[in-house]
């Protein structure tokens, strides 16, 4: 864990469960981020990462969403392009970038470099990287040469990428960290606890993300 | 604000209170399908219509 370096006292810790390609945590990220920028506590907030891979089955080579939502869900494309032009409305919202026609495939291995991330203490700034290119429309989001260029723009040393890449390196972190969230009792993906007492299944409004925090804070430091 | 992960946290020492049925949207951590908010989105079978509901597995 990384430290503010504060005491531990006068500290919120924030443990986020998402995955890569899951629109919910996209939008619930932005928004907690939102949150901790205008909260008077930020400089004392440990954002925590976790991984939760959603779809453990999905292709391994990247298909087309609506082709992959229409599967998955048994609906037809057009019912899967309607599904996510809402999401669009959503995200356009927030000021985010929202392309329906993008690629989805397994995020094992993003979530993997989300774990080498955290070891140069860039963990949420790499998630939230990965997903700004899946959702952003970019074909080649899932490309080994796209997550390395991403890392290497967040200071990770290439090889250290291509060599966790190459192998399968923070798997079992990955697994542990959804093993976690089930026993807490997630039952909605993002899912954000704070302080070790509050958990919020789901993606909320900036307002309620704040009030969490606030509520948080006092039951640990009032 | 810092920026990492712990796989081992948080060490849990009070009982988490869990916020449900506030959520706009989420992804449902065992099916993997994603609830959609609100009637303005035609709800495809199994895929529910309002955020707060349960969700069921979606049949394949």
């Amino acid at each position: 864990m990384q430290s503010t370096g504060v005491p531990a006292a006068t500290q919120l810790i924030i443990d986020v469960w998402a995955d890569v390609l899951c629109p919910w945590c996209y939008l619930g990220e932005q928004r907690l981020d939102t949150a901790i920028a205008s909260s008077p506590h930020a400089a004392h907030i440990d954002l925590q990462v976790h991984s939760f891979q959603l779809d453990p089955d999905a292709p391994a080579a990247a298909v087309p969403t609506l082709e992959y939502l229409a599967g998955k869900y048994g609906v037809s494309q057009q019912q899967a392009r309607d599904m996510e032009e809402e999401m669009a409305r959503q995200a356009a919202a927030e000021g985010l970038p929202y392309v329906v026609d993008r690629p989805a495939g397994n995020t094992l291995d993003l979530l993997r470099l989300v774990h080498l991330g955290a070891e140069h203490e860039v963990a949420w700034k790499y998630q939230r990287a990965m997903q700004s290119e899946v959702f952003g429309g970019n074909a080649d989001a899932f490309e080994h040469t796209t997550l390395v260029r991403l890392g290497e723009g967040l200071g990770i040393p290439g090889e250290q990428i291509r060599e966790v890449l190459a192998g399968d390196r923070y798997a079992d972190r990955v697994r542990a960290d959804q093993d976690q969230a089930v026993r807490l009792g997630a039952r909605g993906v993002p899912f954000t606890v704070l302080g070790s007492r509050l958990g919020i299944p789901g993606a909320v409004s900036v307002e309620q993300y704040t009030n969490a925090i606030n509520q948080a804070w006092e039951q640990i430091n009032g | 604000m810092a920026d990492g992960t712990a796989p081992q946290r948080p060490q849990t020492t009070v009982p988490l209170v869990i916020m449900d049925g506030v959520a706009d949207g989420y992804c449902d951590p065992g099916t993997g399908v994603c609830v959609l908010p609100g009637a303005a989105t035609p709800s495809p079978p199994n895929l529910g219509g309002r955020a707060d509901e349960p969700v069921a597995p979606p049949k394949h």
